[in-house]
């Protein structure tokens, strides 16, 4: 049988990354990210929280060693791992809170797009329907939002700030598209 | 240099910067910084345009974007644009502007013999003249009008600019950057507060370009420069310049248009032209300032009679002389600080006739400045056609006065506050008797006005005015400012107020709304018809409803309409601003999203195989889906019947990632889907897969697909491509809302897997061959509605047994990233087989001649009897819809239910809409007794064959003929209804 | 433009939400006669002022949202999870009937 791989929704997603950043704007696509999305039983919030050891937080991702905690809705959460084998990480994640709530593999779902650079603000301003000054969000915000009419699950990883943008994998060159339209007054 | 350039003035200009540019193919030139009006002023043109409707020659009768005169078309090509205002169209290199409303040229226009037809065309003119009869409008009326009235030409071309939105948030909006909107925005920075200001000009400052005031001991120009230099230099202000606020809305929303790169003659590369903010504000300071107004007498509108605001403006913001003898008539103490311009630029003043009688402060400094003054004398009507030379004056009784030379009037009938974003609000301003305005009322919004916009008209009363506004507005946003914070100072001065002269005595014509060419005749004439309401009296005479939206003469017009009526201005009111302030480009209002970006394109994971086979796609939703794949030569339908023809006799390969799909976990899953389908869930043993049918609460036919059980407690759900956000909505009204006892959870996973059906007799040879070690798909062990994970390439893997086609078929889906190696897996071991692509017209080919149903068939006005389905309705449990699928009408005997049609001629074909009827000579809504929904030329029986919807359906028609009557097309083919199973009924073939 | 407090989500543009209707209705139990559901899926009154009503924040959280809306000024009294009581604002002596 051949060897076949995974393919990026992108082709390469690094030379397109790099051959599309610039002065004011800078992406980069992440490699190797496992993603699932963890639901609590009803009645078993409170116990999931503890056994994965995230925040109850509606708006703040959770840093874990293996992963991080993106909160979706009342009850639910995305993990996002460093982790090429999503298979393992969904296992992982499943023995944790078995018996309290349930995981669903989603780790080809979406793309993360990461952006960052010093005119990232602006940039942002141009899709994003919300208000991320300086003063009103830091490390960790987590948001979902449509940005260029294309829904965004989104997560400020620093101060610098560097946003990642997870968008779902069939509007993954639509998205790469406005972002490298918009991004061009930027040079 | 133009022959009228000053060496005086020019605040506006970098003198440094010579600019050449060309007015109706003649070449000129100006400074940067000019605007279209300031350099042909300079240059001594004065003639800018053509009325609307009478086409007299008119000039710029203001500096700003209230100007109804100076309409201009700017471009060319692509880029042409029409309606520009040549007061706000910044100079650049090579700007190339026409005149507008004229022919053959500006001086000589043909149709100013419109004038002669004057006494027709007064108020309410088309609605009386173009009454009938009616058949006439389209052809000749319409066709008249459009070439009569001077609107410009919009570019033929797509416009090469791009254009974007924006969002901004702030804590404290200021609109508009003049003495008060810099005063608030100081104020309301020093509190910590995120500020927000934004000028509609290039420049800031407002009114202190043109004025001799001095602020905190400073030239107000200079003052301002440095304000907005610290402003800027601030990290919680954010400036806009060059961004008109046009919008006020719902949740303090405001919308703005930033015109990036109007300036210049391209946007640089990467820049869009233009851009449109959406501002979320906390509170709003609303800094708008004000508009002059014209005095109405007659030919008021010869070039060269402007408000002496705007003479001001021209001479001190842009160093250009509108003349060189300008007499200024005036109601207000304003006027004379354009005296006082222009007596320090050396532009001669022969005379300032005030209406009024009482002595004045200002009148006393003129004419200590050697200025002549003269009290209580109007202006009676201006001399000269193509330019003005000379005004009439008479006294406040009518009698003639004096006639004098100039080629400049500067006149003024006092300031409108403008109150068009706070009436957007809702708040209807009053009427202030004292300054001759309307200001606002009561807020209704997180905002408040201040300065000129609320009719203070001081220079040192708009500061502190600007500066409370600022503070207030920080504090509701919760900010406290400092007790040392405090205000700019400027000499406080006293002002006598104006006198109300809303129509100077005269018998020609005199106008009220310049690009209307709404004249004081007009407004008369409306209130003796009746129409004495200020919205009817605007609609009659179209006042104010031109693009400058009546900024100069709305008030005047009410002065009028107050008069004729003999009431109060008061009594009589305004007419309700709506957005936009001034006109924006279809082009900003969509954004990015046109052309190809209209809505985002989503792809498969296998979307460039299809690609490398020469698919045409198909827009389905957002998606693009293969919809067939064309060998060289091959038409549109030869295609789609070689595909269906061959999934039959080998295998096919068609890619059903668009499906929706959700996962569903939980011990209350089944009861979960017991509620949602028609059908029971709770039986199904893990490893099987089953057709579902949901119906909506009204008992109609919503959504139907294949849902697998997992595990006990995991089932994975699929949708039509076309409802499955609609399925997913249902689902969380569902559980969130009508049963958030059950303890299920679910998402969407439509891109986490992608899917293709592989159908045909050699399906199974294919996927063993591309599966092989990893999979056992033999019959035993995966029977029809059989599902079963697997591990390929590392990866988990879903094979289903089910079929669309009616052939032995499987569906497998894998990780979207492995999409490509799953088809091209297939692929490669298909090709012993026979394998080939196929797209969705196959798809619906093959689904046809089973009598499957479709999207087509799921209308929203289907029961599940309807189609053939009744049976699955389950008696054993409760489900959305049940109740209301049972109601009278909803059962009855005569609904129309699904049936199959073959065309009995040899000829010709089926066409889905085509209505069935018995007599195809008496076809009408109410012979039909039904309609066909799906229809394809079948490889399988061997014609046209379609689904239908027929009242009475198979018993009452078995065997029958009727004709499916298409209209459009003219046809009506013979068809013979039957059974929808076309093809083996039986279901044999499903085991290969 | 309204801006809705999610309670998930906190304040939202209106764009992000699907207008979902009246969230007065309470749907009928199972085994509730034609009458009660016809009511609950066709019968809407038309409030001029205050209403509660469902806005599903489709790009956001995907909550059901319950809102207190005036029809007339478009204010917004408050927010709401599905399963939260929200009380219409007293009503003004002056002015009302």
């Amino acid at each position: 049988m051949a060897d076949f791989v995974p393919i990026h929704p992108l082709g390469d997603p690094e030379a397109v990354s790099k051959a599309s950043s610039n002065a004011g704007v800078t992406f980069d696509i992440p490699p190797d990210l496992s993603m699932v999305q963890v639901f609590a039983r009803k009645g078993q919030e409170d116990n999931v929280i503890r056994k994965l050891g995230i925040s109850d937080s509606p708006r703040t991702a959770s840093s874990q060693k293996s992963f991080n905690a993106l909160p979706l809705s009342p009850g639910q959460w995305m993990l996002v791992g460093n982790e090429k084998d999503s298979s393992k990480f969904e296992a992982a994640i499943a023995k944790k809170v078995a018996g309290i709530g349930y995981v669903s593999q989603q780790s080809a779902s979406r793309v993360c797009f990461r952006v960052s650079g010093p005119k990232v603000r602006d940039f942002m301003s141009r899709g994003c329907r919300l208000d991320l000054g300086e003063s009103v969000t830091s490390k960790g915000y987590c948001a979902q939002t449509p940005i260029a009419q294309i829904g965004v699950l989104l997560h400020q990883i620093d101060e610098a700030p560097t946003y990642d943008l997870y968008v779902y994998s069939g509007f993954a060159r639509a998205f790469w598209h406005w972002l490298t339209e918009t991004a061009a007054q930027f040079r | 240099m133009g022959k009228n350039r000053l060496n005086f003035g020019g605040t506006k200009l970098d003198r440094s910067k010579p600019v050449n540019f060309t007015f109706d193919g003649k070449t000129y030139s100006g400074f940067a910084g000019d605007t279209l009006a300031s350099a042909l002023l300079a240059n001594g043109v004065v003639l800018m345009g053509r009325s609307f409707k009478y086409h007299r020659p008119r000039g710029c009768l203001t500096a700003g974007s209230e100007e109804p005169n100076a309409i201009v078309e700017m471009r060319s090509g692509p880029r042409r644009e029409p309606n520009t205002r040549a007061t706000v169209a910044e100079l650049y290199d090579g700007l190339d502007a026409q005149s507008q409303n004229r022919w053959p040229s500006l001086a000589v226009d043909l149709q100013s013999v419109n004038q002669l037809l004057s006494p027709w065309l007064t108020a309410g003119f088309y609605y009386k003249t173009f009454m009938w009869p009616a058949k006439f409008w389209e052809p000749v009326y319409e066709k008249f009008i459009r070439r009569s009235a001077g609107l410009g030409h919009a570019a033929v071309e797509a416009d090469p600019d791009t254009y974007e939105h924006a969002h901004a948030h702030c804590d404290v909006l200021v609109v508009g950057a003049g003495p008060a909107g810099l005063s608030a925005a100081l104020a309301a920075a020093a509190t910590g507060a995120r500020v927000l200001i934004v000028e509609e000009q290039a420049h800031v400052g407002g009114d202190l370009s043109s004025t001799l005031d001095q602020i905190d001991g400073k030239p107000a120009d200079q003052w301002a420069a440095e304000a907005w230099v610290k402003l800027k230099a601030l990290d919680n202000v954010t400036t806009m310049t060059r961004t008109t606020v046009f919008g006020y809305y719902d949740g303090n929303v405001l919308a703005a248009l930033e015109r990036v790169n109007d300036h210049l003659a391209e946007p640089p590369n990467g820049q869009p032209r233009q851009r449109m903010w959406n501002i979320r504000a906390k509170e709003v300071a609303l800094t708008c300032g004000s508009h002059e107004r014209a005095l109405t007498f007659d030919n008021n509108d010869r070039p060269g009679v402007m408000l002496a605001g705007a003479v001001r403006e021209f001479v001190e913001g842009y160093g250009a002389a509108p003349g060189k003898r300008v007499v200024i008539v005036t109601n207000n103490d304003e006027a004379y600080r354009t005296a006082m311009v222009l007596k320090e630029a050396g532009v001669e003043v022969p005379l300032i006739a005030d209406a009024r009688t009482t002595p004045n402060a200002a009148a006393e400094a003129a004419r200590a400045a050697g200025i002549p003054v003269e009290m209580g004398v109007l202006p009676k009507k201006a001399v000269g056609r193509l330019q003005v030379k000379a005004i009439e004056l008479q006294r406040v009784d009518g009698a003639f006065h004096k006639k004098v030379e100039c080629d400049c009037v500067a006149m003024s009938s006092g300031y409108s506050p403008d109150v068009h974003l706070v009436s957007q609000t809702g708040v209807a301003p009053i009427w202030r008797e004292d300054i001759l305005g309307f200001v606002p009322d009561t807020p209704k919004r997180q905002e408040r006005s201040a300065g000129a916009g609320k009719g203070i008209f001081d220079l040192a009363g708009c500061l502190h005015d600007g500066h409370m506004a600022g503070i207030d507005a920080a504090r509701n946003a919760g900010f406290e400012p400092a007790k040392s914070l405090k205000a700019s100072r400027a000499d406080p001065t006293s002002a006598v107020p104006p006198l109300a002269i809303w129509r100077c005595p005269g018998q020609g014509k005199a106008f009220v709304d310049f690009q209307n060419d709404v004249t004081a005749r007009d407004i008369h004439l409306a209130a003796q018809e009746g129409y004495v309401s200020v919205e009817h009296a605007k609609r009659y005479t179209t006042l104010g409803m031109a693009t400058d939206q009546g900024k100069t003469s709305n008030v005047t017009g009410i002065g009028l309409l107050a008069t004729a009526r003999g009431e109060p201005i008061s009594d009589v009111g305004t007419t309700r601003f709506r957005p936009p302030y001034s006109p924006v480009a279809i082009g900003a209002f969509a954004g990015h999203e046109r052309g190809r970006e209209f809505q985002p394109v989503r792809q498969t994971a296998m979307h460039s195989c299809g690609e490398k086979l020469g698919a045409v796609f198909v827009e389905a939703g957002l998606w693009l889906r293969p919809q067939y794949y064309p060998k060289p030569g091959e038409g549109v339908m030869e295609a789609i019947y070689r595909e269906s023809k061959q999934v039959r006799e080998t295998a096919g390969i068609c890619d059903v990632s668009t499906l929706g799909k959700i996962e569903i976990f939980g011990p209350d899953s089944g009861e979960f889907l017991n509620r949602l389908y028609i059908n029971g869930w709770k039986m199904l043993a893990p490893g099987k897969a089953r057709y579902g049918l949901m119906l909506r609460e009204d008992g109609y036919v919503f959504d139907d697909g294949t849902t697998s059980r997992l595990d006990d407690d995991h089932y994975f759900m699929t949708t039509t491509t076309a409802n499955a956000a609609r399925v997913l909505a249902h689902m969380e009204h569902a559980a969130q809302v009508l049963w958030p006892e059950l303890d299920v959870h679910f998402c969407s996973a439509t891109e986490q897997w992608c899917g293709v059906a592989v159908a045909g007799p050699n399906a199974r040879k294919v996927l063993a061959d591309a599966f092989d070690e990893a999979l056992d798909i033999s019959d035993e062990a995966l029977p029809f509605m059989g599902v079963r994970t697997f591990s390929w390439c590392g990866t988990t893997a879903r094979i289903f047994r089910i079929s669309f086609s009616g052939e032995l078929a499987f569906e497998v889906n894998v990780p979207w990233s492995f999409g490509e190696a799953m088809w091209n897996a297939i692929w490669e071991a298909g090709q012993k087989h026979g394998l080939i692509a196929y797209g969705t017209e196959a798809l619906s080919v093959l689904r046809i001649e089973k009598g499957h149903v479709a999207g087509n068939e799921l209308d929203g006005r289907t029961t599940a009897a309807d189609m053939g389905l009744g049976r699955m309705m389950s008696t054993k449990k409760p489900f959305i819809g049940q109740v209301m699928a049972g109601r009278e009408g909803m059962i009855a005997e005569d609904r129309a239910t699904l049936v199959g049609l073959k065309i009995t001629e040899s000829e010709g074909r089926l066409r889905g809409g085509a209505h069935l009827v018995v007599d195809k000579d008496d076809a009408s809504a109410e012979t039909s007794l039904g309609w066909v929904t799906s229809v394809c030329d079948s490889p399988a029986v061997g014609c046209w064959i379609g689904l239908a919807y027929l009242q009475g359906g198979l018993s009452q028609h078995e065997g029958k003929t009727l004709y499916a009557v298409n209209p459009i097309y003219d046809e009506a083919p013979a068809v013979e209804v039957c059974s929808a199973h076309f093809f083996d009924p039986e279901g044999e073939r499903l085991n290969g | 433009m309204h801006r809705i407090d999610c309670p998930w989500c906190g304040i939202r543009d209106e764009a992000e939400f699907q207008y979902q209707g009246d969230a007065t209705k309470v749907r009928p139990a199972p085994d509730a006669s034609q009458d009660a559901f016809f009511d609950y899926v066709y019968k809407r009154d038309n409030p001029k002022g205050w209403h509660t009503e469902w806005w599903h924040h489709v790009g956001g959280c995907r909550q059901w949202v319950k809102v207190v809306r005036n029809t007339l000024t478009h204010e917004i009294h408050a927010t709401g999870a599905p399963a939260e009581k929200l009380s219409l604002p007293r009503k003004k002596k002056r002015g009302s009937k």
